[in-house]
Parts: C-alpha cells; sequence; structure tokens
C-alpha cells in the first residue's frame, strides 16, 4: 500500500480507538470534582506535551521482548501505527470531549433527569447529541495528528515500506535518500489533506 | 407531605444554607432576597445537587440521608421548572413530553388542559431552541406539571410571561395543585396573583423561615 493510504487507514483506526476510550473517559472525568478533574485532565494531556520519541520509548519498553505487553507481539507491524496514531490522537480528542460535555447548560441536563430520564438516557439523548459538533470537531483534529504522526511511528512500529511506512516517515525517507521528486509529491498530499480536515474542524466548530 | 431539614455548605457568595421545615399539600410560596439560595433549596429538593447533610423525606420515602442521594432524581415523584432554561434546544415540546412519558405515567387529560390554558397549541411542534423566552417558559411549566407526581417544584415561573397570560399560569398552577393533590413550592421574589398559597415561607441569611 502507499503510504499515504496506510496514513489514513492508521489514524483512521487509531482515531476510533481513541474515540471508544477519550469518550467514557471524558463522561466519567466530568462528574468528578474540580481537583480530581484536572489532575485526571493533566494526566491524560502527557502525550500531547511530552516528546513523541519519549512516548515511543516507553511503548517500546512496555511491548518489546521482555516488556509487560511483549507477549501481544504488536512491535513493527501495522497494529503498532495504529496504536501510535490512537496514543497521539487521544490528548486531543479526549480534551474536546470534556469541553463538550461542561458546555451543556447543567439545568438541561439535570431537569431531563428530574422529568424521569435515567442517567443512561440522558447520556444517550441529551448530553452526548448536545456535545456531537464538539466531539466530531475532536475526532477531525485527532484524525490529523494521527495522519501526522511520526515520533512514535518511528519508533515502535518502523518503516517497513507497504506495511509501516506511513506518509510522515515515507518523506523522512525520501529526503534523506535523495528522492525529492517522491518527497515533493508527498509533502503536497499531506498539506491537502491536514488543510481539509483543519477546514473540517472550524466548520464543525462554527456549526455548535 | 415533604420533610426536610438539609445543610448545603455552598461554595457561592451566600455560604451556606440550612433549610428545616415541614411543607404540606397545597402551594407554599417561597421568596426572600436574591441571592439567598432559593434556587439551590429547590435544586437539592430535586436532587440535582447533593446535599451536605441532613435528611429529606418525601412521604414515607427518605430521598436523601446525609450526603448521600438515597433515591436519584429521575426516580423521586417531581415536576421541576429550574429558572434557567432548562429545554433540550434540539427537542420540541412534544419531545419533551413524550421523552417523559417512557418513564412517567401518561397525563392526557392534565396535558390537554395546560396546553390550553397556557396557548401553547401553536407552538408544540417547534424546537425549543427556536422559542423565545416567553414561550419557553411555558413549555418548561408544561414539562414539569406533566412529569409532577406528587411534588412540583416551580422556580419563577411566569417571570417571561405577559401580565394576563401570566395571571392565567399562576391560576393553573394553584387550581392544578388543588385538584390533584400535589404539595407545590412556587419560588418568587414578587406575590403571584392568583396563586392562593397555603403557607408562605422565606429564605434569607441561608435560613428558612415561616413568612
Amino acid at each position: 500500500m502507499t503510504p499515504l493510504l496506510l496514513s489514513l487507514l492508521f489514524a483512521c483506526a487509531g482515531t476510533l480507538f481513541t474515540a471508544l476510550a477519550a469518550l467514557p473517559i471524558a463522561a466519567w472525568a466530568c462528574g468528578l470534582p474540580t481537583g480530581r478533574r484536572v489532575a485526571v485532565e493533566s494526566l491524560l494531556t502527557l502525550p500531547l506535551v511530552v516528546p513523541p520519541t519519549a512516548v515511543g520509548y516507553l511503548l517500546l519498553r512496555l511491548l518489546g521482548h521482555d516488556g509487560p505487553l511483549g507477549g501481544l507481539h504488536l512491535l513493527f507491524t501495522p497494529a503498532a501505527a495504529v496504536v501510535a496514531a490512537a496514543l497521539a490522537g487521544f490528548p486531543l480528542l479526549f480534551r474536546a470531549a470534556l469541553a463538550a460535555f461542561e458546555q451543556t447548560p447543567p439545568a438541561i441536563i439535570s431537569a431531563a433527569a428530574a422529568a424521569g430520564l435515567p442517567p443512561r438516557e440522558v447520556w444517550l439523548r441529551v448530553r452526548l447529541p448536545l456535545a456531537a459538533s464538539g466531539l466530531a470537531a475532536g475526532a477531525a483534529l485527532a484524525l490529523a495528528r494521527g495522519i501526522g504522526e511520526f515520533g512514535i511511528t518511528m519508533m515502535i512500529a518502523g518503516a517497513i515500506p507497504g506495511r509501516t511506512e506511513t506518509a510522515s516517515v515515507a518523506i523522512y525517507a525520501a529526503n534523506a535518500a535523495g528522492r525529492t521528486a517522491d518527497a515533493d509529491q508527498l509533502v503536497i498530499a499531506v498539506l491537502l489533506l491536514s488543510g481539509l480536515l483543519l477546514l473540517t474542524v472550524s466548520l464543525l466548530r462554527r456549526g455548535r | 407531605m415533604l420533610q426536610l431539614e438539609l445543610t448545603l455548605v455552598a461554595t457561592s457568595s451566600h455560604g451556606a444554607l440550612r433549610a428545616a421545615a415541614t411543607i404540606g399539600q397545597g402551594v407554599t410560596l417561597l421568596s426572600g432576597p436574591s441571592g439567598a439560595g432559593k434556587s439551590t433549596l429547590l435544586a437539592l429538593l430535586a436532587g440535582a445537587i447533593p446535599p451536605q447533610s441532613g435528611t429529606l423525606r418525601w412521604r414515607n420515602q427518605t430521598w436523601s440521608d446525609g450526603p448521600s442521594l438515597l433515591v436519584p432524581s429521575h426516580l423521586r415523584a417531581i415536576g421541576w421548572q429550574p429558572q434557567a432554561s432548562s429545554l433540550h434546544p434540539g427537542w420540541t415540546a412534544r419531545d419533551h413530553l413524550d421523552a417523559t412519558y417512557r418513564f412517567r405515567p401518561q397525563r392526557p387529560d392534565l396535558e390537554a388542559s395546560v396546553i390550553e390554558s397556557l396557548e401553547l397549541r401553536p407552538i408544540m411542534a417547534r424546537r425549543a431552541g427556536q422559542l423565545s423566552a416567553g414561550e419557553a417558559q411555558r413549555v418548561a411549566l408544561l414539562r414539569a406539571l406533566t412529569a409532577c407526581q406528587g411534588l412540583l417544584l416551580l422556580d419563577e415561573p411566569v417571570t417571561a410571561l405577559p401580565p394576563d397570560l401570566a395571571r392565567r399560569a399562576t391560576e393553573l398552577i394553584a387550581s392544578l395543585t388543588h385538584e390533584q393533590g400535589w404539595t407545590a413550592i412556587v419560588v418568587s421574589h414578587q406575590p403571584l396573583d392568583g396563586l392562593k398559597p397555603t403557607a408562605h415561607l422565606e429564605l434569607a441569611e441561608g435560613r428558612l423561615r415561616t413568612a
């Protein structure tokens, strides 16, 4: 598969997994008292600020032969690239979800409960739909971050052409090997794709 | 019969709220200076916020004991109209009622008479996000009245209505409370024409007393 297609595939799968984790965690975190919520928020935002190579290194230790999760044999497989994209996008989607959930006026939520809706219904029919545009914007941002992922991917997925070599890794490799035309092509494609995603994010934010 | 002895140490400007009262059937007017905690007290009764200590009993049920909410909001026999805008902006008035009817008994007669007196028929199919403040307030009142299973909690229910409609809504609250044998607590900073309250409580400086 071409690097660009692999990037898209890994980023999509990564965003999906990250959504499955980030939404329930954000839903749980927004019910916490302020102090604990801030602590959880800071901890889960770490992958955004820690150097990707450091995150990748920690994952290497975790997923390596003698690591606690070595039995999964994930290193240098396409699955590792998905893990990299998921982890890179997590803080973005998590923070967007938390903000979107908190933006809903509390009176709407508590009045729905007082009118008989059990907590599960309040989440499914009131809180999630009212947060939808914020959630979608967060997902688009996580997707864009996944497509741009470089550091973690290099550390744990490597650059196996046709298998784990994503666009951002291929740009690095093409430039290092002096294949300027290849690099040019990929850079233009990535610019267009990322620009399109950011435009989507802005449109979704406006649609609130 | 509603028995409450609640303490809430609020983080807001009015500090601790301590309320002890026994409230019987009929309409009780709850007044007091703004910022005294009237809305907070209704939110405590509705189960939207937990008290810090004290007990809250409704008939022979204990709704809260200490900081634990024994009976969560959706299982309380309440109809609550908060002061702040509380409608789902994407739902119509009809959607609000249908959502409630999935978990509470349907009240077709009561519903029809409320829709009639509050002149809600033309806006039943309009999304709440497109309603004016006065229309939204009437829809919120309609939801509270149809959801109510015994304890009606209304927070400044008619402030956004023109005088004639406000009076009609107030009379409706009074007559329904009487007919249905409800206990109604109506928060208002001024006396309401046609409410004919059977009791009057005042909340000031964090304390609840008979006015």
